[in-house]
């Protein structure tokens, strides 16, 4: 008998162990695949760009385009995981979070390589930097064909590797203090991501200024059109794809020694959250920005910007909006779009892709739409007594994030732009960037134009 | 540098096994790939500097 229990007990054990290893292998491979999904966001930038550009300055804006997420990598890994742990508390890591930081991210250490007693860190780096460079990616289009290539490097990294992982720290971590004073909610990153680059964006171009022509001398705006609406349209379309792993890559998974629960997804702050409520979500947010932007436009660059727009406007709340309720905010979002960047526009302010709208403004939206329709949720896992979503938090955090996004983004582009290093010359503008400095051409036997009816 | 074990067998092998594990070329290898980062945007710089002086030329 007692060699029978011994036997059961032995085989219980491994297939405790069998167990074990299966949902931290499914973890890992959860997130992993994440990585390749947000990738698909650049791919979309990246066409979305270059098809907003002129025929002139087509592969500067790629190779841009492309640095960006390249120097978001590193630098993500020098120092970008290490600020997401270091700045919970405020302005200045204490030394309990650089403590906290030295254990999670420290880049000169054995957390940050290859370890068979580690499965997780560097998939979370590698979702995180993802989130890095879409952000990044954001400002990328509206500086298109006047910024100079390294000195807006570094603004991204600043963007990317800093900005905005200090306001993810605040507002998108259970141990942030916007979260645990505030009850801050921003399931998928309204505010510590879209509106941080919208408002970095926003900084950026008042110290950049409009593109040659932009502007006629009585203040009216000229359309600037790009050479290819057809292949922005399916940029924005493959960020749509990209956001499904963007979006992913906001669940904690569950089972593992870091998750929340044992058996069911959780959001970043602990809260309980399912798939199945974000496909209804993301799906709603997606057509209702598309409807919203197509009653007010017909115009097909701004109904593919509503759909992003629209999943921007539901994405603070994903996890609790009422599916027809997450409509009609991303049809608003989708609405008020073009009138908002119409009005950037009036004030002189060159968006090229609109970004400043979309991610800024619609961030906005998104994050006050959870304090207007959905206050009184506990924010964080935890018996009662935590903080609760609220209208004031919310508005908080806007504030909070409008001021990380814009302030560094102006003063360090003021900077650039004393210095006069912030602009291409102004020769290059007229004659192109791409015949300037690019060393081959996007189109080197040109597009031939629509053949004319046969009679 | 090379393996960070010399057991000769991965059995027993347990935590992290890079290359340059717990030896200071961790931090070397660190700074070379920050320094190739700030070259080539050095480089960089100075590429897209003397595009333009060309152009005024």
């Amino acid at each position: 008998m007692e060699e029978q229990l011994a036997k059961l007990a032995a085989e219980v054990a491994a297939l405790k162990a069998t167990s074990a290893s299966s949902i931290t292998i499914s973890a890992e491979v959860f997130y992993y695949l994440t990585i390749p999904l947000m990738v698909l966001i650049h791919v979309g930038f990246l066409g979305y760009e270059m098809g907003a550009s002129r025929t002139k300055n087509v592969l500067a804006s790629g190779i841009k385009n492309i640095l960006a997420f390249a120097f978001i990598v590193p630098t993500f890994y020098y120092f970008g995981w290490f600020t997401y742990w270091a700045f919970t508390d405020g302005l200045l890591p204490t030394a309990e979070t650089w403590k906290t930081a030295m254990t999670y991210a420290n880049p000169f250490g054995e957390v940050m390589g290859p370890s068979l007693a580690d499965n997780s860190t560097g998939v979370f780096w590698g979702a995180f930097t993802l989130f890095a460079a879409t952000t990044a990616s954001i400002m990328s289009g509206s500086v298109i064909e006047r910024i100079r290539v390294v000195p807006f490097v570094i603004l991204a990294v600043i963007l990317g590797s800093f900005a905005w992982v200090v306001a993810a720290a605040w507002g998108w971590s259970a141990s942030g203090w916007l979260v645990t004073k505030w009850g801050y909610h921003d399931f998928g990153a309204a505010g510590v991501v879209h509106m941080i680059s919208g408002f970095f964006a926003l900084g950026v171009l008042i110290n950049l200024g409009p593109r040659i022509g932009k502007f006629n001398a009585d203040g009216s705006a000229n359309r600037i059109a790009g050479h290819n609406m057809p292949l922005t349209l399916i940029g924005l379309m493959l960020i749509i794809v990209g956001f499904w792993g963007f979006l992913m890559a906001c669940v904690i998974y569950p089972g593992e020694s870091w998750s929340w629960f044992p058996t069911e997804f959780a959001t970043i702050y602990g809260t309980p959250v399912t798939l199945s409520a974000l496909s209804f979500n993301i799906l709603m947010g997606f057509a209702g920005g598309i409807i919203g932007a197509w009653m007010v436009t017909r115009d097909p660059f701004w109904m593919m910007s509503g759909a992003l727009g629209g999943i921007i406007s539901v994405a603070a709340g994903l996890d609790l909006w009422w599916p027809p309720l997450a409509f009609v905010i991303a049809f608003a979002g989708g609405v008020i779009m073009p009138y908002a960047a119409r009005f950037i526009e009036k004030m002189g302010i060159d968006d090229a892709v609109g970004a400043v709208t979309v991610h800024g403004v619609l961030g906005i939206w998104g994050v006050m739409a959870v304090g207007i329709f959905a206050s009184g949720y506990p924010a964080l896992q935890g018996d009662a007594g935590v903080a609760v979503t609220s209208f004031m938090g919310q508005f908080v955090g806007m504030i909070c994030m409008a001021l990380v996004g814009f302030v560094p983004g102006y003063l360090i582009s003021l900077i650039m732009k004393m210095m006069s290093v912030l602009r291409v010359d102004e020769k290059a503008e007229i004659a192109g960037l791409d015949p300037t400095k690019v060393p081959v051409a996007a189109y080197p036997e040109g597009i031939p134009a629509s053949a004319e009816p046969t009679e | 540098m090379g393996a960070p074990f010399d057991t000769g067998t991965w059995t027993g092998v347990k935590g992290a096994y890079y290359v340059a594990l717990n030896s200071q070329m961790e931090v070397v290898w660190l700074l070379v790939s920050v320094a190739y980062c700030l070259v080539a945007l050095w480089v960089g710089s100075k590429h897209e500097t003397d595009a333009y002086k060309k152009l005024n030329d």
